[in-house]
C-alpha cells in the first residue's frame, strides 16, 4: 500500500487551503484501495504531479458542494450555479491544493511539478487515474464531503 | 549465444499482452512479467533470462535505474529499451547505460524480432 | 497557432492509431479553436505534461471506436467500455501518442517536458472543462466511430 507520507501532504493542503477561505473543522473520513475509481457525485477535479513523484489527484464532490467552495473562495459572495467562473474556480481550488501539497512534497526532498487541472462534470463515471493503485479518502467539511483520489506512482 | 527464455518488465498490462503474443509466436518463451523496475532486477536475479524488453516510464523504480541496476549484477545482461518516450536526454541516458538498442513504441512483430536478431 | 505545438499530437495519433489498430482517421487536416466546455463522445483519456511548459493532450472517442481499437490490440471481444482492458488500452494508445509527440517537441524545442499517467474515464453525458487554458480540436472519422483530439498548452495565445 501507497506510503502514508506521499497521501498525508494532499489532506494536510486541503486543510490549510480551506483555513485560507475560513473554513475550520475539516476531518479525515473512511479510506479505501481501489483499481477503478467510480464517481457518483457530480464533479471530478484531476491534476497531474510529474518529477520525482509522479501519478494523478483526482478531488470529486457534489454541486452543492463546489457551490459552498467557491463561495467560500469569494468572501461568501453567494454562488447559486456552476457558470464558468465558477468552474473556473474549482480548477483553481484544484491547482491550490495540490500546489501546496507539491511544496510540502518538496521540503521533503521531492522534487516535484503539477499540471494544469480538467474539470469532468456527469455522474456515474468510471475512472482509471493510475497503474498502481489509487487510494480513495473522503475529507468530510462543513461545506461537505471531497473525496479524494489520490493515484501516485511509488 | 541462443536467446529462448524473454523477461518482459512495463507498467501496461496491454503491452504485456501484445509482446507475449508477438514473441510465442515466434518460438520465444516469456519467462516473467514484471510490472515495475523494482519488480524487473528482482526478476532479472532469480530468473536470468536471455534478454529483457524494459520500459523506462514506471512506478517505483524507473527502466533506466532498473537497466543499471541490472547492469551491476550481470554486465553481459541483454536489455532492449522499449518506450513511448525516447527524447535526445532519454536516449543519451541509455546509451551511456551501455543499451545499444532503444526501440520506440508503437511495435509490430517485425520491430520485435529484428530487434532480438540484432542483440544476438 | 504555433504548429510546432500542436502538429505533432495530429500526426501521432493519425500514425499510431494507424498502426497499433489498423484504423484510418479521415478528416483530421485542421484544427480549430475550443470555446469552451467539451460533452465527451463516450470514452475519454487525458495525459497532462510540466517542464519548460505545461499543457494537456484530450483523445476522446465513440464506444464503438474504443471498443474496436480494444478487440484488436487485445484479440479479444469487449462489449462495455467500463471494461478495465478497455479503459486501459485507451490509456496505453493515448500514452504512446503522448510520448512520441512528446518526444519530437522535446528534441525540437528543448523543452525537457515530463508526462503525467493517463486519465482514462467513461461515463454518460460527462462534460470536460479545462478552466483558463485555450484549446484546439481535431475532428477525425473512422469507419468505427468519431473520435476528437484536444491540445491545451499554458501561457498560450492559441
Amino acid at each position: 500500500m501507497m506510503d502514508v507520507k506521499y497521501i498525508l501532504p494532499f489532506l494536510e493542503s486541503i486543510k490549510s487551503i480551506m483555513e485560507q477561505f475560513g473554513i475550520a473543522d475539516i476531518k479525515r473520513g473512511k479510506l479505501a484501495k481501489r483499481d477503478i475509481m467510480h464517481v457518483s457525485t457530480d464533479i471530478t477535479a484531476v491534476i497531474g504531479v510529474v518529477g520525482q513523484l509522479r501519478g494523478n489527484i483526482a478531488y470529486s464532490m457534489s454541486t452543492d458542494t463546489a457551490k459552498r467552495i467557491v463561495s467560500a473562495m469569494m468572501m461568501g459572495m453567494p454562488v447559486d450555479q456552476l457558470d464558468e467562473m465558477g468552474r473556473s474556480a474549482i480548477g483553481e481550488f484544484a491547482n491550490m491544493v495540490t500546489g501546496n501539497a507539491s511544496i510540502l512534497l518538496s521540503s521533503n526532498g521531492l522534487e516535484v511539478d503539477i499540471t494544469p487541472p480538467s474539470i469532468i462534470f456527469g455522474r456515474d463515471i468510471f475512472f482509471i487515474i493510475s497503474s498502481v493503485e489509487t487510494i480513495s479518502i473522503d475529507m468530510v467539511t462543513p461545506l461537505g464531503n471531497i473525496e479524494v483520489n489520490i493515484g501516485l506512482e511509488v | 549465444m541462443v536467446i529462448k527464455r524473454i523477461l518482459l518488465v512495463d507498467d501496461s498490462p496491454i503491452i504485456h499482452r501484445l509482446l507475449r503474443r508477438t514473441l510465442e509466436k515466434h518460438g520465444y518463451e516469456v519467462c516473467g512479467d514484471a510490472k515495475d523496475g523494482r519488480e524487473g532486477v528482482q526478476m532479472y536475479q532469480s530468473l536470468r533470462p536471455d534478454l529483457v524488453f524494459m520500459d523506462i516510464t514506471m512506478p517505483i523504480m524507473d527502466g533506466l535505474e532498473a537497466a543499471k541496476k541490472i547492469k551491476e549484477i550481470d554486465p553481459e545482461a541483454r536489455i532492449i529499451m522499449l518506450s513511448a518516450m525516447g527524447d535526445e536526454d532519454i536516449m543519451g541516458q541509455a546509451q551511456e547505460l551501455g543499451i545499444d538498442i532503444f526501440l520506440k513504441k508503437p511495435f509490430d512483430d517485425y520491430k520485435i524480432i529484428s530487434a532480438i536478431s540484432r542483440v544476438v | 497557432m504555433d504548429r510546432e505545438l500542436y502538429g505533432p499530437f495530429v500526426t501521432s495519433v493519425i500514425d499510431i492509431i494507424k498502426e497499433m489498430t489498423d484504423v484510418e482517421i479521415e478528416g483530421m487536416d485542421s484544427m480549430v479553436e475550443e470555446p469552451g466546455e467539451i460533452p465527451s463522445l463516450g470514452i475519454s483519456s487525458i495525459i497532462t505534461f510540466a517542464g519548460g511548459k505545461k499543457g494537456r493532450l484530450l483523445m476522446d472517442m465513440e464506444p464503438t471506436l474504443a471498443l474496436h481499437m480494444a478487440n484488436t490490440i487485445l484479440g479479444e471481444q469487449f462489449h462495455d467500455v467500463k471494461d478495465h482492458m478497455v479503459l486501459s488500452a485507451v490509456a496505453e494508445i493515448n500514452n504512446i501518442v503522448s510520448g512520441n509527440a512528446i518526444t519530437l517537441i522535446n528534441n525540437r524545442l528543448s523543452m525537457n517536458l515530463r508526462l503525467a499517467p493517463p486519465v482514462v474515464f467513461a461515463g454518460k453525458d460527462a462534460i470536460i472543462s479545462i478552466p483558463k487554458l485555450s484549446s484546439q480540436t481535431a475532428w477525425g472519422n473512422t469507419v468505427h466511430g468519431r473520435i476528437r483530439i484536444n491540445v491545451a498548452w499554458e501561457g498560450s495565445v492559441g
